[in-house]
């Protein structure tokens, strides 16, 4: 058994837990193991019929993923009361259609679940995971498009997921003992899926960068020795690599950390046209003879992301603990032998797989190739007049439009760096807030002449008698840099209907570790002698009614 | 006549995995006297035993096997050619 001593961290599991049908009697092995203390998460388990028998088999992939889940389970329910609920991090609706629901129209079916999901929304801003036996094609689409009319839910379809494995949904047969028709043959998949994709897409902060090594990782072989046309692209690797531009196309940033000439890596790409990678894939590579923790680091400042958002893949076992001795917050997996397995772990690895890919995730990495072209105009121009307007920046700001409460959930949810309260709120609460008059939530978008980049930016401020409030502000990571923080906060700000006969503005902060962006804006903004830790900073109204946008800059609003 | 012992001794470290015990080869282990072997911990085994060998107990047997060597003795039938 090889396992890091400090970190608890098992790279000889990875086989077991990523199998292409995992074993039950394995997993089962793996539950004896000691592992390392995670993040605690609640789930609230709303069912009809037994969940009892997949829970064991969540819980080493939560393990891998360093989060213990403490499971609270209704009675068995078929009306869906929801009696007893209390906070949690996520609501899991884990439902047999075959017993309350078959005595429906499907009209009825749709309506009775809409009822149930908006009554628990009430309850809960949390999350709505909907993991439903119904065996009816037409009815499992209708129920399926009601789920995800509601607000932050979503339906795992068990029928497809049945269907690929070549098993069916139900077993009669074990029925009366584990209190589930469920197929126990599919148990361990499915707890795969729920612990990998379904709940921790959901739950658990997104990975945004997977960052690869090059030898025996991406291939076969070592380029040095066996010179580019020498290395042997398996099948495995070619799964891993497709898997890899599959997540590019999402929006998740791809790295390469080498140790090679750089000559030698820019051949290999030129010449291996049967790799699905191409050197322009990545946004980031640090090719040298040089530490990879430093070059992991460098790479993570140049994208903007935390280590917690990168997970790094490597053959070297060595390498693995040496990153995480230095770098624990980074995530890890070892690139095996067998590169589809290798695959099978990038596939299921939990915080990478997410329910929706947004045109925000799409556009996030021509925002950051952008970026760079920007850097060599403010090279060129310096600050001032000409950078902005040979970039043609325009900042857009809309005051309390719903449609756009998903992407700024997204913001609260995601954006670390550049996030003053980390309040998290979510689109229940944005929603909520929308509805009070003495609350504005303004959405800040950003484009110039290189990208669309979309909602970049959400400010959340209330006034109490004749201070403004800013309860929330977040700036999405890859609008950072661009100069453009001022007018992005003192714009939004100043169109403010609310703002009106205000004497000061008041910025509540919540410290941590990855907001220091956040906070350094502030120190200069209003001129703190040094970065405010955890606190309400005041400051004069006249700061934002005397704020004039720099020319270059087009400001517009929509309120 | 069925390969119960060897059975007996591939089940044990399934055994020994779902109810989280230690037990002794060469004896039997019965349901009703491990405090260990509950409803639920009942249903991993029999699911997990299935699973290793590849083999589908009838629903009566799956409520009713409470005892190695009677799954062993099952497990020998249902694999006999």
């Amino acid at each position: 058994m090889i396992a890091l001593a400090e970190s608890g961290r098992v790279y000889e599991n990875e086989p077991i837990l990523f199998s292409p049908v995992p074993s039950r009697l394995a997993l089962h092995q793996l539950m004896v193991l000691p592992s390392r203390p995670g993040r605690q998460l609640k789930v609230n388990v709303w069912r009809n019929h037994s969940i009892e028998p997949l829970l064991p088999l969540c819980a080493p992939y939560f393990a891998f993923a360093g989060v213990e889940v403490d499971w609270w389970l209704s009675a068995y329910d078929d009306s869906l009361c929801f009696a007893g609920h209390q906070q949690a991090a996520l609501e899991l609706l884990w439902l047999d259609a075959s017993s309350h629901f078959a005595k429906m129209s499907d009209h009825e079916c749709v309506t009775w679940l809409r009822g149930r999901l908006f009554a628990l929304r009430r309850a809960s801003s949390a999350p709505i995971v909907v993991v439903c036996l119904a065996q009816q094609v037409d009815r499992t689409r209708m129920l399926a498009a009601c789920v995800e009319s509601v607000g932050d839910a979503y339906w795992a379809d068990i029928g497809v997921r049945c269907e690929s494995a070549g098993r069916p949904v139900v077993d009669q047969r074990s029925a009366s003992i584990a209190g589930t028709p469920l197929n126990a043959r599919m148990h361990a998949l499915l707890a795969r899926d729920l612990a990998c994709h379904w709940i921790a897409g959901a739950m658990l902060p997104p990975i945004r960068a997977v960052v690869v090594d090059l030898d025996n990782t991406l291939y076969r072989g070592v380029l040095g020795e066996d010179g580019a046309c020498g290395v042997e692209l398996t099948v495995g690797h070619i799964a891993l690599q497709e898997s890899l531009r599959a997540l590019r196309a999402q929006g998740v940033f791809l790295g390469l950390i080498s140790r090679n000439e750089r000559e030698d890596v820019d051949t290999l790409f030129a010449q291996r046209t049967d790799f699905p990678l191409h050197l322009q894939d990545f946004s980031a590579l640090e090719v040298s003879w040089g530490d990879k923790a430093a070059a992991l680091m460098r790479l993570a400042e140049r994208l903007r992301i935390g280590g917690d958002a990168i997970l790094f893949l490597d053959d070297n076992l060595g390498e693995l603990v040496e990153i995480e001795s230095r770098l624990p917050a980074v995530r890890t997996v070892h690139a095996m032998a067998d590169a589809e397995l290798t695959a099978r772990a990038l596939n299921y690895y939990p915080g990478l797989w997410r329910w929706r890919t947004t045109a925000a995730d799409r556009q996030r990495i021509a925002d950051f190739a952008a970026n760079e072209i920007r850097q060599s105009v403010l090279d060129s121009c310096g600050e001032g007049i000409e950078y902005f307007r040979n970039l043609a920046v325009r900042v857009t700001l809309v005051y309390g439009d719903r449609r756009q409460v998903p992407r700024l959930a997204e913001l609260c949810a995601k954006t670390n760096q550049f996030n003053m309260t980390l309040k998290r709120l979510t689109e229940a609460n944005l929603q909520a807030l929308m509805a009070d008059v003495d609350v504005s939530v303004c959405s800040i978008s950003l484009s110039d002449r290189l990208t669309e980049s979309g909602i970049v930016g959400v400010l959340v401020s209330s006034r109490h008698g004749n201070r403004l409030v800013v309860e929330e502000l977040c700036i999405s990571c890859r609008a950072l840099g661009r100069r453009m923080e001022d007018v992005m906060v003192l714009g939004a700000l100043h169109h403010l209907p609310t703002l009106d006969k205000c004497a000061d503005i008041a910025f509540p902060v919540v410290a941590a570790s990855r907001n220091a962006p956040a906070r350094d804006w502030l120190k200069q903004t209003i001129g703190l002698p040094v970065r405010p830790g955890s606190g309400v900073y005041v400051a004069p109204a006249k700061l934002v009614t005397d704020f004039c946008p720099p020319p270059g800059i087009i400001l517009e609003t929509l309120l | 006549m069925t390969n119960a012992p060897l059975l007996s001794t591939e089940l044990l470290p399934i055994f020994r995995a779902v109810l989280r015990r230690d037990f002794a080869f060469e004896q039997d282990i019965r349901r009703r006297e491990t405090v260990q072997w509950d409803s639920l911990r009942h249903i991993e085994l029999m699911f997990a035993i299935e699973d290793h060998f590849e083999v589908q107990f009838s629903e009566h047997q799956l409520a009713t096997l409470d005892s190695l060597y009677a799954i062993a003795a099952a497990l020998g039938e249902l694999r006999a050619p």
